[in-house]
């Protein structure tokens, strides 16, 4: 029990100490609720602690995993490259233009003795086509297989975008552009599947003759 | 560094218990426990765990210890087992000690 303390100052009122006494019971009774709350509330805890046990994953999973990308501009649009895929960016000094090959295909490149040819995916992809200048680059992509240059405007730079921020192809685009596409991100860049474009058999010229037909 | 001599300790009614360390997948408050029918007597039921299904084990009821009604001030031990990781109900988890 409280006992009544000896006060400095010698004026004191005298204390109403049944007051006191249920202030503190009051205060007991209230103590004693809050440490143990009604089933519902007791409910309720469990339940939403159950649900983000539950959900937990999905959030921490889709914001580590990301996609490093090459960004660069192809006509005033963004495009973006898997990294892992990309083995080097050179500018375009000098080409040699190949004749009888698809329009898509600019021309070959000697980078260190290796001859690459060069595709120029804004014709693949129908975008209007600008002037070559020297400040042109060229984004040698290879897998095992394959390995040729994509001709780029200017390259933006690597960023790591998370698989979530990618969303699915749009429904508008069609053709060739809907096939190599990985996705687009929130920012409007378009991903492309460097997978899908090293695999692809349509860019690979085995021979163009005079007599052949196109 | 030997694992094997690393514990958690927790309590359940003063009485403190351990588990080794390596052993321990996580630590946590209790949450809503789904009841499955025929079920062994010491299994609570089943929680989900970030998509994993894993039996919740009334470890009173295991040891024979008096039962309690468990409420949100108790809390979860989830431990691999040589055949599946299961989840224990306790009163409090302890800290890490060496043995």
């Amino acid at each position: 029990m409280p006992a009544p303390g000896p006060h400095a100052r010698p004026h004191t009122t005298t204390i109403d100490w049944r007051t006191v006494h249920r202030c503190l019971e009051a205060a007991q009774a209230a103590l004693e609720h809050g440490v143990t709350p009604t089933p519902e509330a007791q409910y309720s805890i469990l339940r939403a602690r159950a649900q983000a046990l539950a959900h937990e994953p999905q959030r921490e999973e889709a914001a580590r995993e990301a996609l490093d990308v090459v960004e660069f501009l192809l006509a005033y649009e963004t495009y973006g490259i898997e990294a892992s895929y990309v083995r080097e960016v050179s500018p375009l000094k000098a080409f040699t233009p190949l004749p009888c090959t698809p329009p898509c295909v600019l021309g070959i490149i000697n980078i260190r003795g290796q001859i690459l040819s060069v595709i120029d995916l804004k014709t693949f992809f129908d975008l209007p086509a600008r002037g070559l200048t020297d400040l042109n680059k060229v984004i040698v992509v290879h897998d095992e297989h394959m390995a040729f240059g994509l001709l780029a405007d200017a390259i933006l730079g690597v960023r790591s975008i998370p698989l979530a921020a990618i969303q699915p192809a749009l429904p508008t685009l069609t053709g060739i552009r809907e096939a190599y596409l990985r996705g687009v991100t929130s920012e409007r860049g378009v991903i492309l599947d460097a997978g899908r474009l090293l695999g692809d058999s349509n860019l690979i010229v085995l021979e163009w003759g005079e007599g052949d037909e196109r | 560094m030997n694992q094997g001599h690393q514990l958690v300790v927790f309590t359940l009614d003063e009485q403190r218990y351990a588990v080794p360390l390596f052993t321990v997948a996580r630590i946590g408050r209790l949450v809503e426990i789904t009841p499955v029918p025929h079920t062994p007597e010491i299994v609570l039921g089943v929680i989900d765990v970030q998509g994993w299904i894993m039996p919740i084990v009334n470890s009173r009821r295991r040891f024979r210890l008096p039962e309690r009604k468990q409420g949100p001030s108790d809390q979860l031990l989830l431990v691999h087992t040589a055949r599946r990781p299961v989840a224990l109900v306790i009163d409090i988890a302890g800290c890490r000690e060496d043995l």
